[in-house]
């Protein structure tokens, strides 16, 4: 009975944290703005995903994407595409964000980010090459993260990148700094060079954290493309500073875009802290048991 | 029967979106539950080997299964323990279960031990072999899987370099 008591009691508390969850639990509907002869798209570029090193699936994710206000998505694991290509099509198939197939070409000193490609890059060559393999492939190139440790940017490689990720989530002030005199000196190099915010998001802060904000003529993935290709980009970073063209960053200001809703957070947190006692509850009581079963086993020899 | 491994599954699933997301509902736990089977999965083969190759054990195969899971105990506590801090408290995630990974890995190998002279009926250096045959076979299969999602060998360690100030 002693056993028995504790385990139903976690294993109520965790069917009722999902019942209230489930309950309170609505996906706002959005519709991008359209300004002037543009859409104000939301993007986050860099997200991983699951199988690989993000914690959520494609389809979690792209739900997620829409409740953070995301118009657009891309799913850029590191060096493979295979989980890119399923987020892409279960997208073909379903209502939501767009979704970018995408990878992380990862080297160790660059780290750049495919949006719109076809087939995985080789991380095994310099910057400009891997740069120019994305284009050959008709998609857009980004700088990830591009902190001082990440030498491998030189001026040709800076001036062939379509973006550059200006914020991106980050522990300290100096590294948003690096982030951002990173985009200024490539947009000194190339002065249509996109500003990109992007939240490089594995299992938290939470997604979208840092985000990109596009002036596409079309409500697609080519004409998301096309934004970035011709620097019709702001980039927002996780304190709410704006990066980009003065004209365009006004332009977001004035539009007050749509951000994260959080519609019930009282439910959200009762459901969340009852999960966890009941997860709490559940195996202390598996331990308890564990233990009444050596002493069975020791005694019956 | 299997009353731990289902607990298990049940405990990923639940600890993934309250990290992720901060938010529990049924479609996020059967997703993440599902996706992540593969770590119980794993955990169940390895168990069902030294479990069948074990001439003197007390229980039956079923039992053993359950009883096995026992090691994932640490485990358990560390996936709990990482909700709080990286969903709750918002607590840098890489940093928070890089450190706290530590006894999580360490003392699942005492248990096993203790499984494999219990329930197993081996002898203590018996239950050594099979505990460090555990742990070689886990960790082979946890590293191959992180070396394999963050871009290989040569990612990992140029990332673990600049965290730790190497590269700067």
């Amino acid at each position: 009975m002693r056993q028995v008591a504790p385990r139903a009691i976690g294993a109520a508390l965790l069917a009722t944290a999902v019942v209230i969850g489930t309950v309170s639990d609505q996906l706002p509907a959005h519709v991008p703005q359209r300004i002037g002869e543009y859409w104000m798209l939301v993007g986050d570029f860099h997200v991983h995903a699951f199988p690989g090193d993000g914690s959520l699936t494609p389809w979690t994710l792209r739900s997620e994407a829409a409740r953070a206000g995301l118009d657009v998505l891309a799913v850029t694991n590191h060096n493979q595409t295979a989980t890119a290509r399923l987020a892409r099509r279960i997208a073909a198939v379903s209502s939501g964000p767009i979704v970018l197939a995408g990878q992380e070409v990862t080297n160790p000193p660059y780290h750049l980010i495919a949006l719109g490609i076809v087939r995985a890059v080789s991380a095994d060559q310099r910057a400009v090459d891997a740069i120019e393999e994305v284009h050959e492939q008709g998609g857009v190139a980004v700088a990830a993260h591009p902190d001082r440790s990440f030498r491998g940017f030189d001026e040709a490689a800076m001036a062939q990148l379509d973006g550059t990720e200006a914020a991106h989530e980050a522990d300290r002030d100096s590294e948003r700094r690096e982030f951002v005199e990173f985009y200024e000196r490539a947009r000194r190099l190339n002065p249509r060079v996109a500003p990109i915010g992007s939240s490089d998001f594995h299992l938290s802060p939470a997604l979208a954290v840092c985000r990109t904000y596009l002036f596409a003529r079309e409500w697609s993935a080519a004409g998301v493309l096309e934004a970035i290709r011709s620097g019709r980009t702001v980039a927002a970073d996780d304190k709410g500073r704006l990066y980009g063209d003065a004209a365009l960053v006004q332009l977001v200001e004035s539009a007050e875009p749509w951000k994260r809703v959080d519609e019930h957070p009282a439910f959200r947190r009762v459901s969340v802290t009852l999960a966890w006692a009941g997860l709490v509850g559940m195996l202390l009581a598996g331990g308890a048991a564990t233990g009444q079963h050596r002493k069975h086993l020791v005694k019956s020899g | 029967m299997l009353e731990r491994p289902a607990a298990v599954l049940l405990l990923i699933g639940t600890v993934v979106p309250i990290m992720a997301v901060q938010r529990v509902t049924f479609g996020l736990v059967a997703i993440a539950a599902a996706s992540w089977s593969f770590v119980v999965a794993v955990q169940m083969l390895v168990g069902a080997a030294l479990i069948v190759s074990a001439p003197a054990r007390s229980v039956s195969m079923a039992s053993a299964l359950d009883l096995w899971f026992t090691g994932h105990v640490p485990f358990s506590l560390w996936l709990l323990l990482a909700a709080v801090g990286v969903g709750g408290l918002n607590v840098p995630a890489v940093a928070f279960l890089l450190f706290t990974a530590i006894p999580a890995a360490v003392w699942p190998a005492y248990i096993v031990c203790g499984f494999c002279r219990t329930v197993l009926g081996t002898t203590a250096p018996g239950a050594r072999r099979r505990a460090a045959a555990h742990q070689a076979i886990v960790w082979t299969l946890a590293l191959a899987y992180v070396f394999w999602s963050a871009g290989g060998f040569a990612a990992v360690g140029s990332s673990v370099a600049r965290r730790i100030g190497l590269l700067s």
